[in-house]
């Protein structure tokens, strides 16, 4: 019998053999290629350089054969072979400039592009001053909004869009994908300015809005949680400049996230890895959630927070987001964006979207007395 | 980055290349002329072949190399990719196909 490390040995011979044969064979191929080309070059370079030194030399030798018969001078001059051979050295030197030429003009070209994006000077500058309110309420408008992404300029998202959140209330987006509601969320977190239209907090244009100012107060769950490579202390902390121990635990605690972090060895100075790599899914959202509402926010942006999640975590992170949700003693304003719609039926208002306008709104029993859009999309996904 | 690579390239031992053949250029020429002016007219009048054997010796060493570099990589890109799926390969029984060895 083959020993195991026997057998994976042969396992890989086979393996490899063929495809990677196939490519050693180009490599092969273009070994060859290579030799041949070099060798033909340097063929070419004596061949070249021994005709200038013939015909010079031919020169030199008529020049002193007449010096020989005419003045019947017979001294050597050695001064015709130092020309010779300089302009020779002249002549391939120049010819070795061709690449390093290449490679300057390249050089530059490269260095344009950085200094481009060096020097570019993003639309929403975080540094910016702007205007801070003294209080924020949390009420978000959206007047009559024209948005397309950068990228695709050809394809707007929103072509006239009206939405008012009311401030402290939990509202809900729906809609297929591609409806625009998503992007809502963008807009809100000012990643990107709208090309028409307003988006006001509490009637104040977010354009003249400090954007350090106006994040401090926005917090945002995204569908892929990323945690940095650090502790899960470190991670949560990120959420708050200046957060204490005391700060993150109860952080943790309002996230349903204290219990597992307890369990681990080292509590919450547990790495977690790259990316968060040591966590499930459902442990990286909560430590999302709990990084998120460490600095209380006015507004929390929930953008399909639990739809990457298996049917156990989901329940766990949204009893979580519930809780949060529905706390009375913390009223915020949240705009939850959700592809089940389950998940969304407790909100104050459910606002139904389909290419990028409001089609439908209302609670969900009467989205549902009215017999629509939202019914046709809850039978869809069950 | 390609771009900062291709910075570091242009502005370091390559640039300091050009500075040295061009003064080799230049040198010659002035040295050339000092010494015997009509022996250096006849040689630069036959000087443009052996440039241009230069220039393609040094352009095709630099052209194949890269090519070269490029089939080997695609080769070990294959052995690596295999190495690291060994599970799903041998699950696959896809050894002999991937050999060519099968169906």
């Amino acid at each position: 019998m083959k020993s195991t490390s026997e057998l994976n040995k042969s396992v890989l011979t086979l393996v490899w053999t063929a495809e990677y044969d196939s490519h050693l064979e180009a490599a092969k191929l273009a070994g060859e290629d290579r030799a041949k080309k070099i060798g033909f070059a340097n063929g070419l370079l004596f061949a070249t350089g021994s005709l200038q030194t013939g015909l010079t030399l031919l020169y030199v030798a008529f020049k002193t054969a007449n010096k020989i018969r005419n003045e019947d001078d017979f001294t050597v001059d050695s001064s015709g072979f130092i020309s010779m051979f300089v302009i020779q050295q002249a002549a391939q030197a120049l010819g070795a400039m061709g690449p390093t030429i290449k490679a300057i003009a390249a050089a530059r070209a490269a260095a344009t592009e950085i200094l481009q994006t060096i020097d570019r000077v993003p639309a929403i500058d975080v540094t910016a001053k702007g205007d801070e309110l003294p209080f924020v309420s949390g009420q978000i408008t959206f007047e009559n909004v024209q948005f397309a992404y950068p990228s695709r300029v050809e394809n707007p998202i929103y072509e006239n869009f009206n939405l008012t959140v009311e401030a402290g209330t939990t509202v809900a987006l729906v809609g297929s994908s591609g409806s625009g509601k998503s992007t809502a969320v963008q807009l809100v977190e000012r990643f990107y300015d709208p090309d028409g239209g307003r988006v006001l907090l509490d009637g104040k244009d977010f354009k003249t809005l400090s954007v350090s100012w106006l994040r401090k107060h926005i917090a945002l769950v995204s569908q892929e949680p990323v945690l940095f490579s650090g502790t899960i202390l470190e991670n949560i902390a990120l959420g708050k400049q200046g957060a204490t121990r005391e700060d993150v635990i109860a952080a943790a605690k309002m996230a349903n996230a204290h219990a597992f972090i307890e369990e681990f060895d080292k509590g919450y100075d547990t790495d977690v890895g790259d990316g968060g790599g040591k966590l499930s899914g459902g442990q990286k959202q909560r430590v999302a959630i709990a990084r998120a509402i460490i600095k209380n926010p006015a507004i929390l942006l929930l953008d399909e927070a639990t739809s990457a999640l298996d049917n156990e975590s989901e329940r766990v992170v949204q009893a979580a987001l519930d809780e949060l949700i529905s706390s009375k003693e913390q009223k915020r304003t949240t705009l939850v964006i959700a592809h089940r719609l389950t998940t969304i039926r407790n909100a104050d208002k459910i606002v139904v979207m389909d290419k990028g306008a409001v089609v439908e709104q209302g609670t969900h029993a009467e989205l549902m007395a009215l017999g629509g859009k939202y019914v046709k999309l809850s039978a869809n996904l069950h | 980055m390609v771009q900062v690579r291709e910075v570091e390239d242009g502005v370091s031992a390559k640039l300091g290349e050009g500075a040295m053949f061009l003064a080799q250029f230049v040198g010659g020429i002035v040295v050339g002329f000092y010494y015997s002016w009509d022996v250096a007219l006849v040689a630069c009048a036959t000087a443009p072949p052996c440039t241009f054997g230069l220039y393609y010796l040094t352009m095709i060493t630099s052209d194949t190399a890269a090519k070269l570099t490029a089939a080997y990589s695609k080769a070990g890109g294959v052995a690596s990719e295999t190495i690291y799926n060994m599970r799903t390969v041998a699950s696959l029984q896809c050894e002999d196909v991937k050999s060519g060895k099968g169906p």
